[in-house]
């Protein structure tokens, strides 16, 4: 296969400084500062309305920063136009060119910068070769399923070899089947081609599966950014923990031996940095059994069980607790056993 | 429920209102009699003679060439103007006050535009002789009620498109130069096709613009109908009248083709 990336730059790639938007009263970003290194998967993630298409849109140039810079490699982006930066975009809509084949659309992108012919065909060869579409090289758009057509705007912006590959929202238009195996494509692809991608998404299954790190916004801020494992088993805010995955969150008092819950005192293996917050855990850490833990174990009655398959959720009482477990047949409404917090599972959270 | 038939029966009857008159004339410029309305026989002699009177060739040329050049120029200037109304980014209210005032010459009755151009061209006479009645300023006056037709129709198309195209395009480092030609000329160019054609047939119907700005040269084909028919009806002019309806019932559905797909 002829390799078109080039072998990823070394150190930071990437960088948005301070980044503002305003519309009018309305301020999408407040002051963004994110370093994505080269050759980095980084998801753009939260809720509708955080931001992040507007910061993707700032890096593409489709949207101008009312304050801040973004900077490739040492180069400062910010006053060059979309068309005359090294970044390439997949539309959420893809906006394929609909009276374009798809060869016309791949290499719209090359011949519009007046590439060389031979050169224009090899790169479209290889979009068509590396995303499985030789097969479509004809047709148009509108003969397209919707994963071809996506498959199409990839090909599209990777033949331009783009120095970071933006993705709006790719798959939200796919069905849930589809989306997971696109997520590993892509996963493999960024990987083989060495390339730094930025992924929109509200999606957090998605962003986890396929991110090197997650930069977690809320109303045109960053609220967390680490890798997946980070921001998912150490959120530092509730918004984090409730974002990404379900959270049991404990209201408490800190307490000079850890934390005191309405149900009881927990130990934690941090001090609070307050006097009164929460304390974070996933259902899936909480451990169940017949006998007595040695450490942060509560008494508790099953309120509901669930059978999902998979797992067993289960619902307990007194602390409101949401536990997930392997299925255990035995469990069942009203049956009272033991519930264990561990320390190591147990997060503190900073507000 | 049972639809009445009387439904079908109506509907009927509404087409038979609107395209009676028409059927008629269009049997009567094959029937062999000068005079009357009684049928003698069949016969093509009327439009032979159409084909052979310099007149009616004369006012021909000139509906040609007036619906031609003044479809050019409204095109063109229809097609600038959907495209600004639609892409440059007005402030809300103007942009509010453009849409309105672009339907105005749709809905202005032909005469009070007449009559408008009338005082204008005698404005202007002043200044320069081009003004004169003539070819020239029946073009103008085409072209000012042209305009809206092609912009409405290429700005319907245009709205259909939305922005996402001319991000794509810039993202893939096209110039707005290259943008225009590569992605919405050839996205628009059925909506163009489609408004040049309807105003195409404004032109060639047209009588009342044209019977005020029309010079001694400059007859056309509708003008030369209502001054024959003050003479008197001819089975020339039933034939005439049919080819025309012909043309604009062909260029109609031609036009709707276009804008459907």
């Amino acid at each position: 296969m002829t390799a078109v990336a080039r072998p990823p730059a070394t150190g930071k790639s990437l960088s948005i400084e301070n980044v503002v938007k305003r519309f009018g009263d309305f301020t999408a970003l407040g002051g963004v500062s994110l370093e994505v290194p080269s050759g980095e998967f980084l998801t753009l993630l939260g809720p509708s309305g955080c931001g992040k298409t507007t910061l993707l849109r700032i890096i593409a140039g489709l949207e101008v920063p009312t304050e801040g810079r973004v900077v490739l490699l040492g180069q400062d982006l910010t006053p060059l136009p979309a068309n005359r930066r090294p970044v390439n975009t997949v539309f959420q809509s893809y906006a394929l060119f609909p009276h374009l084949t798809v060869r016309e659309n791949i290499a719209f992108g090359l011949k519009s910068r007046r590439m060389d012919k031979q050169e224009v065909e090899r790169r479209v060869r290889y979009g068509l070769e590396i995303l499985q579409l030789e097969k479509f090289a004809e047709r148009l758009p509108h003969q397209l399923s919707g994963g071809q057509r996506q498959r199409v705007a990839l090909a599209r912006a990777l033949v331009n070899e783009p120095q970071v590959l933006l993705l709006d929202e790719p798959m939200s238009a796919l069905d849930a089947k589809l989306r997971a195996e696109v997520q590993v494509q892509l996963r493999r692809l960024q990987q083989q081609l060495g390339l730094t991608f930025i992924l929109v998404t509200h999606d957090q299954d998605e962003a986890m599966a396929v991110s090197d790190r997650i930069a977690l916004m809320r109303m045109g801020h960053l609220e967390q950014v680490g890798t997946p494992d980070e921001v998912y088993e150490r959120p530092r805010t509730r918004y984090a923990a409730e974002f990404l995955g379900a959270a049991n969150l404990i209201k408490g008092q800190r307490h000079p031996m850890g934390f005191e819950a309405p149900f009881g005192k927990l130990a934690l293996n941090r001090t609070p940095p307050w006097d009164e917050g929460y304390v974070a855990i996933r259902p899936e850490r909480v451990r169940l059994s017949e006998v007595e833990p040695r450490q942060n174990g509560l008494r508790v009655r099953v309120r509901e069980a669930v059978y999902r398959g998979a797992y067993q959720e289960v619902w307990l009482e007194p602390c409101d607790l949401r536990v997930r477990t392997a299925p255990h047949p035995t469990l069942q409404a009203g049956q009272e056993l033991w519930a264990e917090l561990p320390v190591d599972s147990l997060v503190v959270l900073d507000e | 429920m049972r639809l009445n038939p009387l439904i079908g029966i109506t509907a009927i009857a509404t087409l038979a209102f609107l395209y009676l008159p028409m059927l008629a004339v269009a049997v009567l410029s094959f029937n062999k009699t000068r005079y009357g309305l009684t049928w003698s026989g069949f016969t093509w002699d009327w439009y032979g003679r159409l084909f052979s009177n310099p007149e009616i060739l004369e006012a021909a040329r000139n509906t040609f060439l007036l619906a031609a050049l003044s479809t050019l120029v409204a095109t063109v200037l229809g097609t600038l103007f959907a495209i600004a109304l639609e892409r440059y980014p007005w402030p809300r209210k103007s942009q509010g006050f453009l849409e309105n005032i672009l339907y105005l010459p749709v809905v202005t009755p032909d005469i009070i535009f007449a009559v408008a151009l009338v005082v204008a061209f005698g404005a202007f006479r002043m200044v320069s002789s081009l003004f004169e009645p003539g070819l020239f300023t029946m073009i103008l006056g085409h072209v000012t009620f042209q305009i809206a037709f092609v912009a409405l129709t290429v700005r319907s198309r245009l709205k259909s498109l939305g922005h996402d195209l001319d991000e794509a395009a810039r993202d893939l480092y096209a110039s707005y130069g290259y943008y225009v030609r590569r992605v919405l000329l050839p996205l628009l160019m059925p909506g163009i096709v489609a408004g040049a054609m309807l105003a195409f047939t404004l032109s060639l119907d047209d009588f009342v613009i044209s019977f005020f700005t029309a010079g001694p040269t400059s007859q056309t084909l509708p003008l030369l109908i209502y001054a024959s028919v003050r003479r008197g009806v001819t089975p020339e002019i039933h034939a005439l009248s049919t080819l025309i309806f012909l043309l604009t019932v062909l260029l109609v559905l031609a036009s709707e083709r276009l804008t459907r797909r």
